[in-house]
């Protein structure tokens, strides 16, 4: 469950109850309005008729039938009062009421049997109750049964809701999924089936990220090929340029030794980086190598850094190794080898003269063992730490220039740890320097 | 092994590659060494050249057209027991241990400094100029080793013995009675230069033992510091 989700679950219900609410209300005030209306006319009218009785009965029978009409216990009534005025506008019954009230005038006055005049009216009725109060009627008249309602309104309207927001975020998830693991490498990922038989944007977004990582995938086969093609192809003059270079040695003998030893050493380099190059290729095609050696990871850490130790004292930089407890593992010895081999020798390359790399062997966790080697040398661009990684990547023009390396190494070595189900990251340290970790299983699954 | 067909001491070596340029200057370097050189340029043409005439080594390329260095090794090794050095691909992974069963004496990753091959060749010469032939049958106390059928058997039953345990086990037999240190067996048994951090000997050693029921190291001995040896019961 995303953030998008539950944005659209939550703002789309919220919304839903708000207009459900709002419309609910209104339409029951409205006919509760429109009731009150229809019962106030017929208040109305039958006021009238009371006030047009009243007048009939002055008409025919003067003050006193009138009086006695009032005094009638059956035609009382609290509410519909109906006041007759004599010609001092003082009514017959001694009541008091508001002169200025427009109604007192609204009936023509009537002459009586006697001949005097008399104004009949009646007030309307009194405003019951306020705006608010009305409004608010429907909720108080049952509350129970409005709070069930509510609730299963909301319930439904969330139901929806929920549905909705599955429908639309959980296709984008699936999209966001599959580029995290295209960005991964895994350049076979498509999503076009897991987003199913829809026929909308999101629908051709997918189909679009496919064809993209279709692409994508296609340039990097290609480029993989590439590089597996030439380093295939140089193999065979490279053979012979060895065997020429064998020969011219003997034949000419130590006349011409500093250059052909040169050449020798060149030639030897060359060799090195076809044959990392193969390597490269073979673990990226997926090749399998025999997992049938049993090493010492310490000794294999120690034979490396003592290999190292030469190279590293001449310039001044020192290798320490710091073996917690060592476990000897089933492996590819020579992919191993190699592989912190180039982990090791980087380091050495890049820590600064007059410090030294740090090697360390840990457990960690409990089925697993962590290498970590620490240089104290410039460290990485954070943007760059990634593509550490990858093949003849240029970190920096100078950097590389200076160190003469070809950047095969590091991507050999992250092949070949994970060949072993195992991972390898790169991070700067604090206080300067690169530190790569592997973590490697303690035994083979 | 025989050296009749040459008056002096120089060794015969048969060159099988697809590659004439290279054929014709590995002939030229290997004749400065002092070997004698014949070359040819395919799988099926090995096969009958090796077999035509007694050569002391065979270097053998792996990948040619129509017929590749295994299918002639496979061809060959039945009737022909020429020590056999097989340049391979390099930054290829090939199982040594086939290759042992099938009887390739070394492996070279080719393209390779020809000062190597030559040092390698030697020393394939000197192996097998030393080692004696190969035997149908040897026997020691209980076991009892058919190196053809790569069996063995232990008081009449027959070890299920993996081939790195099989390997170990004939090694040692063949010398019965000496140490074999740990460099011998690593080349001879597992095909691969022992190094410092490589434990496989231990762990196939001691899986060894435990099939053989040999949980006392008693029939198989640990010299400490030097190697192993099969004890002559």
């Amino acid at each position: 469950m995303g953030n998008l989700f539950w944005k659209i679950f939550l703002w789309f219900w919220l919304t839903l109850i708000l207009i459900a609410g709002a419309v609910a209300w209104a339409t029951t005030i409205y006919i509760q309005n429109s009731d009150a209306y229809q019962q106030r006319n017929l208040q109305s009218r039958y006021l009238n008729s009371r006030v047009e009785l009243i007048r009939q009965v002055i008409y025919y029978g003067g003050e006193e039938a009138a009086t006695e009409v009032f005094e009638n216990k059956n035609l009382k009534s609290r509410r519909l009062t109906v006041y007759v005025l004599d010609e001092d506008y003082k009514d017959i019954l001694g009541r008091s009421f508001d002169v200025h009230n427009p109604l007192v005038r609204k009936h023509e006055p009537v002459e009586s049997v006697d001949g005097e005049t008399y104004l009949v009216f009646s007030e309307q009725l009194p405003r019951t109750r306020n705006t608010l109060q009305r409004m608010l009627r429907p909720f108080q008249r049952s509350p129970g049964v409005y709070l069930v309602w509510l609730g299963i309104a909301i319930l439904l309207s969330g139901l929806v809701c929920f549905g909705l927001a599955q429908y639309l975020s959980r296709p984008i998830r699936k999209l966001q999924k599959a580029a995290k693991q295209l960005s991964q490498g895994n350049l076979d990922t498509r999503v076009s089936d897991a987003i199913g038989n829809r026929r909308d944007e999101i629908a051709d977004l997918g189909q679009d990220f496919d064809q993209m990582a279709a692409r994508l995938q296609s340039l990097v086969n290609n480029q993989k090929q590439l590089l597996s093609d030439i380093s295939h192809e140089l193999r065979s003059p490279l053979a012979r340029m060895q065997l020429a270079v064998g020969l011219a040695r003997k034949k000419l003998g130590s006349g011409v030794s500093t250059e052909m030893e040169r050449i020798e050493q060149e030639t030897e380099r060359l060799d090195e980086l076809v044959g990392q190059s193969l390597t490269l290729s073979r673990l990226d095609a997926g090749a399998v190598y025999a997992k049938d050696d049993f090493i010492d990871i310490g000794e294999l850490l120690e034979s490396i850094i003592s290999n190292c130790d030469f190279e590293a004292t001449e310039n001044n930089k020192k290798v320490t190794l710091s073996v917690e407890q060592s476990w000897t593992i089933e492996a590819n010895g020579e992919l191993l080898h190699r592989a912190l081999e180039n982990i090791i020798r980087n380091a050495i390359r890049y820590t600064d003269v007059n410090t030294s790399v740090n090697v360390d062997l840990t457990q960690h966790e409990k089925t697993q063992l962590k290498i970590t080697i620490g240089d104290q040398g410039p460290g990485v661009p954070e943007d760059k730490i990634n593509s550490l990684f990858e093949p003849f990547v240029r970190l920096s023009a100078a950097r590389d220039r200076d160190s003469g390396g070809y950047g095969l190494g590091l991507a050999i070595a992250k092949r070949a740890i994970e060949f072993h189900q195992g991972q390898i990251s790169a991070s700067n340290k604090e206080n300067g320097g690169l530190l790569i970790e592997v973590i490697l299983p303690l035994a083979d699954s | 092994m025989s050296e009749n067909n040459t008056s002096d001491n120089k060794s015969n070596i048969l060159i099988i590659d697809d590659d004439f340029e290279l054929c014709e200057m590995l002939a030229e370097y290997l004749e400065s060494e002092n070997f004698i050189v014949d070359k040819v340029h395919d799988g099926v043409a090995g096969v009958s050249q090796a077999n035509a005439k007694s050569y002391d080594a065979i270097v053998l390329d792996v990948m040619m057209p129509k017929m590749d260095g295994f299918s002639v090794l496979r061809e060959l090794r039945p009737t022909n027991a020429t020590p056999v050095i097989m340049l391979t691909a390099k930054g290829e992974d090939i199982d040594r241990i086939v290759g042992l069963e099938m009887g390739a004496d070394d492996y070279l990753p080719k393209p390779c400094n020809p000062r190597e091959l030559v040092a390698r060749i030697k020393a394939v010469l000197r192996r097998t100029q030393l080692a004696p032939a190969i035997q149908d049958e040897i026997k020691t106390g209980d076991l009892v080793i058919m190196p053809k059928s790569r069996k063995a058997f232990n008081a009449g039953t027959e070890l299920p013995l993996t081939s790195s345990e099989y390997n170990l086990l004939e090694v040692l037999a063949r010398q019965v009675g000496q140490v074999v240190d740990k460099e011998t067996l690593s080349e001879q048994a597992l095909g691969k230069k022992l190094t410092a951090y490589d434990r496989s000997i231990d762990m196939h050693m001691s899986k060894l033992r435990q099939k053989l029921g040999d949980d006392d190291q008693q029939l198989i001995q640990t010299v400490r510091g030097m190697g192993y040896q099969l004890t002559s019961q």
